[in-house]
């Protein structure tokens, strides 16, 4: 019975090829080692009956089959790992205690392995020679049983949860390491005389068919191009040569023969082996090549893009046609309240409504906020049907609702700005591994695409402030000469219509009749209205001169309750509440004046108001509280000469945050409807501190009101 | 009959203050710039002469500062919108009357010339 013998070797090589391959080919990942460390143990351990039916001696066999045996004793923790490794067991604590225990095991199995207490002898049997088990070899069967067992429960546990896919790649790893695990079995009955059916090296050797099998077929560990190249050059090269060797042994007189297929035969074989390695890849890597073209193509698309709008729709467009979905969609963020709007959407069939927007309070949102996963509806579904989670049950609905298969978030510096929703994919199937790893690749290139387009966006729009800011400067100056002239022709003409109704008040007495005085009473009027209209308009350009920033009068000293009158006056434009309400809570009789420049103080004085009129709105606005009404105190305060003029108000007042950043130009906290420009608080500070060599101090409590503080110096006289 | 020279830039004030005063019963001279002003000055010896601050070239200053350097003794009223304290200071020392400030209004222009007439006669 050589059967064995044959069987075992051959079984033992077709493992050790697995594992060299592996090692060789693939790289190093720690899965793949594990996996080619367990099959290496394997290849060695089924060498033994082959070794044995070697004529080699007693004595010899007994030594070189305890040494074989080593390799035995660490089957079961090698197993081990490469399940826990494959199946993600991870950390878990027992893992971890059987990891370190089975260690343990197999070390004092080692210090006894070479002694008659683990193997005791050999004895002849079918083929050479067959062990007889010591003392302590039960517990190794049953060490071994339990290693087994344990993992294939949690391969079990996996199975039944895994999707589709999956579930393939388990079932083939599952069925291989049970062939595996029974060959074990016949090979420890036979040890106690229990004759073996078969030669259990068989099933080894069918383990590590099955493995590559499934290594191809499944993309197990990656490396299913590898492999299949390997067998396309085994086959065409057992071709190439055992065509010639087949025709050499049927007609050994004719050597012509041989040799010429052989040639013939070894000139085509590279040819044919190139071909169909190339068709192989091209099948192989079709679905993997078409993301990464498509993703190529996308990401330069992508960059170039400045416009928000346009990206957001490239990448539901190209979202869509990778992954060959029903729909998808963005929601990009509104800073301001939190809510996530519908900013693009591509749907591929019809039916169904698009929810327009995200509430801030909507499960998927604070999931992704918090734990920045994409969310997979079948694992959420499991998850809040198997771990009875409330969490996972309402994301599953929010899910439902959006009729969402997978959701990602995007993320800019650590800030969730926009989610990314997938239908179902058009063929129905689920969702891959690859598709998810094209996500993730995708979302990362969608930050950065979004955050460029973004700060191109910004960088327009503080163009576009500065560009403002610089037009009204120049609008300014202008309107400084042309007010200057048309108050001057404005004078002229009311200088003339004043001489004109001179000249008539001169004459009066000389209109004798009732005609001539109509006549002068008619003119008279007349005159009268230009000189009303003129006066109005002279108003009108003095009001006008007044924005301008460069004040025409030097510093002198101000009654503060007349600059506070004059800018209230200013703000009237804007202040439409009844329920605002300004109080001055000092004696204008009993503080000094105020050193300055009226125009530019009347302008801070305007300023303030108009900010806490603002915030006193907004505060309304998004605070609703019963029977609140808006109210700005001004009170003055004098010390050594020194005035300090607070204005107190009720509003919105300003988030921690942001108060670092107020008096910088151009940036505005107010509501997107009434912007402000942003130059307020900027333009205060330039005049309080610059021009006039005081101090303008902030303090605010968000939610209570802001207290803004004017240092300026009082007048002497 | 009292000379009086109005000297300013605006054809319409300076028309139409001759024409206030000449009902008044004043011989009124006009001059649009400086060294019209100082022409009239020296040719037709005003009595009184209202003189405009800001004109082109030659300032309503300079037409002061160039009759004193002349040691022409005409009283000058100046005309002028907001000055700031140095000038004022100057056209004082400089020996002017007084200022009239615009925009001008015809009552308090009245008054200020005739008053200084009246002062004369």
């Amino acid at each position: 019975m050589k059967y064995h013998a044959l069987v075992s070797i051959l079984a033992s090589g077709i493992c050790l090829l697995l594992a060299v391959f592996i090692i060789f080919r693939a790289g190093f990942s720690a899965i793949r080692r594990s996996f080619a460390c367990v099959t290496m143990l394997i290849a060695v351990w089924s060498m033994s009956p082959f070794v044995s039916s070697l004529p080699l001696g007693k004595d010899v066999l007994l030594v070189i089959l305890r040494g074989i045996y080593v390799s035995a004793i660490f089957v079961p923790t090698g197993f081990f790992i490469f399940m826990s490794q494959l199946l993600e067991l991870g950390r878990h604590r027992v893992t971890q205690a059987i990891l370190v225990g089975s260690f343990f095991v197999s070390m004092i199995f080692l210090s006894i392995s070479l002694t008659p207490f683990f193997i005791r002898d050999i004895r002849p049997n079918d083929y050479g020679y067959g062990i007889v088990p010591g003392e302590s070899y039960p517990f190794f069967i049953a060490f071994f049983a339990f290693m087994y067992l344990f993992a294939s429960i949690k391969l079990w546990e996996r199975f039944v949860s895994a999707k589709e896919a999956r579930r393939n790649q388990l079932l083939y790893i599952g069925v291989a390491f049970a062939m595996a695990f029974v060959s074990g079995l016949i090979h420890f009955l036979a040890s106690y005389g229990i004759p073996e059916i078969f030669p259990h090296d068989i099933l080894v050797a069918a383990y590590s068919l099955l493995m590559a099998y499934a290594i191809v077929k499944f993309r197990l560990l990656d490396m299913s191009v590898a492999f299949t190249k390997l067998g396309i050059f085994l086959s065409v090269y057992t071709l190439v040569l055992g065509i010639p060797f087949i025709i050499g042994f049927r007609y050994p007189d004719r050597w012509l023969l041989p040799v010429t297929t052989m040639a013939a035969l070894a000139t085509v074989g590279p040819f044919v082996y190139l071909y169909l390695q190339k068709r192989i890849e091209e099948r192989l890597l079709q679905e993997q090549r078409r993301y990464q073209a498509t993703l190529r193509q996308a990401s330069a698309g992508m960059g170039r893009i400045r416009d928000l709008k346009r990206l957001l729709n490239l990448i539901v467009f190209i979202l869509a046609r990778v992954v060959r979905l029903d729909h998808a969609m963005i929601y990009f963020i509104d800073r301001d309240t939190g809510i996530f709007h519908l900013a693009a959407s591509r749907r591929m069939r019809q039916g169904g409504t698009l929810k327009p927007q995200l509430e801030p309070l909507c499960p998927v949102v604070q999931y992704l906020s918090t734990v920045s996963l994409p969310l997979v509806r079948d694992e959420v579904t499991q998850r809040a049907r198997q771990e009875k989670d409330a969490g996972f049950a309402a994301i599953d609905a929010a899910m439902e609702d959006m009729g969402a298969e997978v959701v990602f978030p995007v993320f800019i510096r650590m800030n969730i700005i926009a989610i990314v929703v997938m239908g179902k994919k058009s063929n129905g199937r689920n969702y891959t591994e690859d598709d998810l790893n094209v996500f993730s690749i995708l979302s990362n290139q969608t930050s950065l695409a979004i955050e460029n387009a973004q700060s191109y966006e910004d960088m327009k729009k503080t163009q576009e402030q500065l560009f403002r800011a610089e037009k009204m400067a120049t609008i300014g100056t202008m309107a400084d000469g042309l007010s200057h002239q048309i108050n001057n022709r404005l004078h002229a003409m009311g200088f003339i219509a004043s001489d004109m109704m001179d000249t008539l008040k001169l004459r009066r007495l000389s209109f004798v009749t009732d005609d001539l005085r109509t006549f002068a009473d008619e003119f008279e009027y007349s005159l009268s209205r230009i000189q009303e209209n003129v006066t109005r308009g002279g108003e009108i350009v003095q009001g006008l001169m007044r924005y301008t920033r460069k004040g025409e009068e030097g510093f002198a000293g101000h009654n503060i309750d007349e600059i506070i009158r004059s800018a209230y006056e200013m703000a009237q434009f804007k202040i439409r509440s009844p329920e605002f309400r300004l109080v001055k809570a000092f004696d204008p009789a009993a503080i000094p004046c105020v050193r300055g420049n009226f125009t530019q103080l009347q302008e801070v004085f305007f300023n303030l108001i108009d900010n806490a009129y603002d915030a006193t709105v907004q505060r309304k606005a998004e605070m609703k509280e019963e029977g609140y009404a808006g109210l700005l105190t001004v009170s003055v305060k004098e010390a050594d000469g020194l005035l300090e003029i607070i204005f107190s108000d009720n509003g919105i007042g300003v988030k921690p945050m942001d108060s670092g950043k107020l008096f910088t130009p151009f940036f505005t906290t107010k509501a997107t409807s009434k912007k402000g420009t942003g130059l307020g608080l900027y333009v205060i500070r330039k005049i309080i501190e610059d021009n006039h060599g005081g101090k303008v101090e902030m303090n605010s409590v968000y939610g209570q009101g802001t207290h803004m503080i004017l240092h300026l110096a009082a007048n002497k006289e | 009959m009292p000379k009086l020279l109005i000297v300013d830039d605006e054809l319409d004030v300076r028309e139409f203050a001759r024409n206030f005063f000449r009902k008044r019963g004043l011989d009124v001279f006009i001059a649009a710039n400086g060294p019209e002003a100082m022409g009239m000055i020296t040719g037709e010896c005003p009595d009184l002469v209202l003189l405009d601050i800001r004109m082109g070239d030659m300032s309503g200053l300079d037409v002061l500062r160039e009759l004193r350097r002349l040691e022409n003794p005409v009283k000058v009223i100046m005309v002028s919108g907001i000055e700031d304290e140095q000038v004022v200071q100057e056209t004082i020392a400089l020996g002017a009357l007084g200022f009239i400030h615009k925009p001008l209004i015809l009552e308090e222009l009245e008054k200020v010339v005739l008053r200084e007439f009246s002062l004369q006669s």
